[in-house]
């Protein structure tokens, strides 16, 4: 990633965004956390959000306009915020928590002219920049138009702080002047720069032209005079005072800085925001109106109305991701992570686990007002982090090792329909369907054979998505390689794909093949006559996170399922909102307890029984606990009567053994070749009970590697024994991993008592 | 000084070279860096025990400590 | 009194016999591997002057005078240790002087090399521009230090009995500032927290964990803290290499 992509993804990640309210309000009070302060009663914290930004806040709070209101995004629920009225609360109730700092005099002296609210806020924001400001004001008090406020409204007391206030930056003011246009001269001579405030009576015995400020700058056409302030069409705006005031010292300061007067100034004032939030399934709260409206808010009341405050931000994305929620991310934080993660040469990069944590489901851009590409950053760095060999080497060895079996000759396999020389089909189960339900991926195959003419080829393998997913392009790019060769040489036939995520990696890399999901092939020809029994009950459709841009497979499955009889139900994050199962991105390997969270997730979008169409889905969410059957498992049930909602997830040991044992049976009963794979270390029999091979598999133990421990003990006698149990514990490094297993000979093999792992070497690991 | 170790009475002994292990102190090595840890070894042979609270334990933690996974 | 961690309340981990135990006599992560580096990466000319600033027992004097033939001297305030190192290097002039206060004219040394000793400093910026002064023109500064690598972290948090380079652990942009500001400019910047993390490795082997290992030195409730805040300041470990301009 490169900083120009770098500006580009935070740029469209709006979440930072100023909300609705601070947007609209033209000096950018930033009403969340001052809701969210009297929300949970802390007023001086409140008070503190206000003094940081409003000046005079004990005048601003009680009688500001609230330009902000109309903004309130709770208007599209209920009635906006009560910002106003709760202001006046606040700062009718808490003294000044901060004065905000007053910067070293660096210099410049400006003359105020005038003494309104604009004037004030002029003067005071420039001597808070360290400028010496002076007041010059025809009228004996401050205030202007703010004096005509009734008591009520605005105490006396208020005015009295703000020249205190005026007092305490440096501000020193002159009452009673005279403001003849000589007076005018000698001002303009003696001062860098000089702001009329038009709420002031006498300014029309000038002869400056006040009325038309250039709206940007508040420059009136005159070198080093600036103008603003007072009525516009006969109403009074206080809030506009204090723009304008705020306005005219920021022009002043860069006029003495001698910078460009109009250089990004866009955000000050009103403003647009891109802010989204969405406001559907927020419950109706009415507003709450002082029981007194003389007095105002109690401090219930305050508490009460603040608490209606829905915290304007986006967090689609974040709302429906375990991962980003698991980072405590939104895209904007997370591509920076990314950047920085990248820009390290050398040493630790502590977002790695983060990147591989992502399903690269796509869901969030999806949800993303900006559809902001998370899934394509997280795999753009992985793949960097392997080019330059910073992937940690556990995150994905595992799923890779998968990956290398399904390819090897234990389960890769493709021919042409027994008795036939050609293929107009080619049915590619894959190797998560063969894996978990082979005697469903066999019956599929005879059923298609029959169903189908011009000839149906079997292909088993795997369609490289591990290597996808992991960032390893070479590895993947040779997987296609090699599948496009072997399609060829089969005469380029159909493929019907079972899995959405091979379907989805053979459209997106090799476009120009014949595809076709299985979904949509089998509701064009006959359904199999012995078929399950289809419960009454209604069930839910769990669409898999590759099928989100697939809605042709999607609602193939609906039909299909229209057609069997379901009763189904939908859920509302289905279709092209799909969760991940934990599966995608292999996020259940670098991250497994963020992977089981995320299938919990997807298993309670719905109460009801699930319904999968992704053997990988069906298995993960089995795994949470959930109550889900595969769509074949009714087309072609097995001979065991069981509940196929409450088959068992068959674990990654039985998945190796499924893949291999339907490739010999097949070769057997449909090919008549005879083969036996089986190398010497498997000959063992190993008894494991269903408690260990959990814990097999939750320790990413294959089978495989605990026969090779044994048989490379056994061979050597290198073992320890436990003369008690006549137990033995030995252990052996295949690749990078060392595997320890305890076990005991049995009559017919061993039995395993333990195992476990690490990566760390020994002196002189057996190799 | 630490009172900690990883030595502990095992019942396991070499069934190789029929002894009892004994405390030594071992390099262990992962990802370019090498540890000296004390663990329980066959005297003749060298055949290092690693237990499975150490295994899944402080082993796993310096693992991931030096991977950023 | 910068160096010198105010002793009379709290004492320098460094001292602490449990962490030479583990670094042999350097005291540091990455022991010589990383002083032979920056060695060879500022090449100096044989008998060129060097200062180790914060030279504890004197190991990479020791180096620094054995394999690159170098003319070596030595500061460091802590009195206890300076005996051990002048029994090492007899012929070697040492100080016992804080980095603020450096007892040489101006423009002396050709290099300084300062390993893990910056952050232990009560005013970096101070030191810096002490270590500024007693270079020549074109001088070369060597540091190696804990840094901060969360951003925008704040140094100072962890109070605890104990002074360590933990507590002064500033993040890099930081230590950049403070380098230019004393007029350096920076030659070579590399992140070596793979030596903090064989360290802390090697802690867990030893002591358990990193907790029992701060149990060491203060109390239970306070090790839990240290830990939590050195894993918030995220600390790694860097070689740097300066000139003066």
């Amino acid at each position: 990633m490169d900083q120009q992509q770098l500006r580009n993804f935070e740029a469209r990640c709006i979440q930072e965004e100023q909300p609705f309210c601070t947007a609209a309000c033209p000096i950018h009070i930033d009403v969340r956390p001052f809701m969210a302060c009297i929300a949970k009663g802390d007023m001086r914290g409140a008070r503190r959000v206000l003094d940081r930004t409003m000046p005079f806040a004990d005048i601003v709070g009680r009688i500001c306009d609230q330009s902000c209101r109309t903004a309130c995004k709770r208007r599209e629920i209920d009635s906006p915020l009560a910002i106003g009225s709760l202001e006046r609360y606040c700062v009718s109730t808490v003294p000044a928590v901060i004065k905000p700092p007053k910067l070293p005099g660096k210099g410049g002296s400006v003359a105020v002219i005038g003494s309104g609210l604009s004037a004030m806020t002029a003067a005071l924001d420039l001597a808070r920049k360290g400028r010496n400001s002076l007041i010059l004001t025809c009228d004996e008090a401050i205030g202007g138009t703010l004096r005509t406020y009734a008591e009520e409204l605005l105490p006396a007391q208020a005015l009295a702080t703000a020249v205190e206030t005026l007092d305490f930056y440096g501000v020193s003011i002159q009452f009673g002047c005279s403001l003849t246009n000589e007076f005018f001269q000698t001002i303009r001579q003696d001062h860098d720069a000089v702001f009329l405030d038009r709420d002031c009576a006498d300014l029309h015995g000038l002869a400056v032209d006040c009325a038309h400020p250039d709206p940007f700058t508040l420059g009136i056409g005159r070198e080093g005079c600036f103008a603003g302030g007072g009525c516009l069409e006969n109403s009074y705006s206080v809030i506009k005072q204090v723009e304008d005031g705020r306005r005219a010292a920021l022009t002043i300061e860069r006029y003495l800085q001698k910078v460009s007067l109009t250089a990004q100034r866009e955000r000050e004032g009103a403003c647009p925001t891109r802010m989204y939030t969405v406001t559907a399934g927020i419950q109706s709260q009415q507003e709450v109106l002082p029981a007194d409206q003389q007095t105002g808010f109690t401090a219930a009341e305050a508490v009460q109305e603040a608490a209606r405050c829905i915290q304007c931000q986006c967090m689609e994305c974040v709302k429906e991701c375990t991962s980003l929620q698991e980072f405590h991310d939104y895209p904007k934080q997370l591509v920076r992570k990314i950047y920085n993660n990248e820009a390290i040469v050398q040493g630790t990069r502590s977002a790695n686990r983060m990147i591989n944590s992502c399903s690269l489901c796509g869901q969030c851009q999806v949800v993303c007002p900006n559809d902001i590409p998370v899934a394509d950053v997280c795999l753009a760095s992985r793949r960097n982090m392997v080019e330059k060999s910073t992937m940690p080497p556990s995150a994905h060895d595992f799923p890779l090792q998968d990956m290398e079996f399904s390819q090897s000759d234990f389960f890769a396999m493709t021919r042409h329909q027994p008795g036939s020389d050609s293929s107009r089909f080619l049915f590619y189960p894959g190797c998560q369907l063969a894996g978990s339900a082979p005697q469903a991926v066999e019956q599929t195959y005879l059923h298609l054979t029959q169903q189908l003419s011009g000839g149906v080829g079997l292909m088993f393998g795997c369609c490289g998505i591990p290597a996808h997913w992991a960032g390893r392009q070479e590895l993947f790019a040779k997987t296609m390689q090699d599948f496009l060769f072997e399609i060829e040489e089969m005469g380029n036939p159909i493929i019907i794909t079972a899995c959405s995520s091979c379907y989805s990696i053979f459209k997106e890399f090799t476009p120009n093949l014949s595809l076709s999901s299985l979904w949509q092939i089998l509701e064009d020809i006959d359904l199999p006559e012995q078929r399950g029994l289809i419960p009454q009950q209604p069930m839910a459709i769990y669409d898999p996170c590759t099928a989100r841009h697939e809605p042709e497979i999607r609602d193939s499955v609906r039909r299909l399922t229209k057609k069997l009889g379901f009763s189904i139900e939908e859920h509302p994050v289905s279709g092209e909102l799909a969760d991940c199962c934990g599966y995608g991105g292999l996020m259940q390997f670098a991250n497994p307890e963020l992977g089981g969270k995320t299938a919990r997730k997807k298993g309670q979008r719905s109460v009801h029984d699930g319904l999968a169409y992704c053997s990988m889905c069906r298995d993960n969410l089995a795994s949470s606990g959930k109550r889900i059957a595969h769509l074949l498992d009714y087309l072609f049930p097995s001979a065991d009567p069981e509940d196929p909602t409450l088959r068992r997830n068959p674990g990654f040991s039985r998945r190796h053994e499924n893949r291999a044992r339907l490739k010999q049976r097949l070769l057997t009963t449909l090919w008549h070749e005879e083969s036996d794979m089986t190398p010497e270390y498997k000959k063992n029999e190993l008894f494991i009970t269903p408690l260990i091979m959990e814990l097999l598999n939750s320790r990413h133990i294959l089978e495989d590697d605990i026969q090779k421990v044994i048989f490379q003990a056994e061979q050597t006698g290198r073992r320890l024994v436990d003369p008690e149990s006549g137990h033995f514990l030995a252990s052996y490094k295949p690749v990078r991993v060392t595997y320890w297993v305890e076990y005991e000979p049995g009559m017919q093999g061993f039995i395993i008592h333990n195992a476990y792992s690490h990566r760390m070497s020994l002196p002189g690991d057996v190799k | 000084m630490s009172n900690f170790s990883f030595i502990a009475e095992t019942d396991w002994r070499c069934a190789c070279c029929n002894k009892n292990l004994q405390a030594s102190k071992v390099n262990v090595e992962y990802m370019g860096s090498v540890f000296n840890v004390e663990l329980m070894v066959c005297p003749d042979c060298g055949f290092v025990l690693i237990p499975e609270d150490l295994a899944l334990g402080k082993m796993l933690q310096v693992e991931q400590l030096l991977e950023d996974k | 009194m910068s160096l010198l961690c105010h002793g009379h309340t709290a004492s320098l981990l460094c001292e602490q016999k449990e962490l030479q135990r583990m670094t042999g006599d350097t005291l540091r992560p990455g022991g010589l591997e990383l002083t032979n580096r920056a060695m060879q990466f500022c090449n100096l000319p044989a008998h060129s002057t060097v200062l180790d600033v914060g030279c504890g027992y004197g190991q990479t004097m020791a180096l620094l005078s054995a394999q690159f033939g170098l003319h070596v001297m030595g500061l460091d305030p802590a009195e206890s240790m300076l005996r051990k190192t002048a029994e090492l290097l007899p012929a070697s002039l040492i100080f016992q002087a804080d980095a603020a206060a450096i007892p040489v004219r101006s423009n002396f040394f050709d290099a300084l090399i300062a390993e893990c000793v910056l952050s232990l400093l009560a005013d970096m910026q101070a030191s810096l521009e002490e270590m500024h002064r007693v270079l020549v023109q074109g001088g070369r500064l060597v540091l190696t230090d804990i840094y901060a690598r969360k951003e925008n972290f704040l140094p100072g948090v962890p109070q605890s009995g104990i002074h360590s380079c933990f507590n002064g652990a500033v993040s890099i942009d930081t230590i950049r500032e403070c380098l230019q500001a004393a007029g350096f400019t920076i030659l070579l910047l590399e992140d070596h927290t793979r030596f903090l993390r064989q360290l802390a490795g090697q802690i867990i082997f030893s002591f358990g964990s990193l907790e029992a290992f701060w149990q060491l030195f203060m109390g239970v409730d306070k090790a839990a803290t240290t830990c939590g805040s050195i894993a918030n300041a995220k600390p790694g470990y860097y070689l740097l290499i300066a000139a003066k301009e």
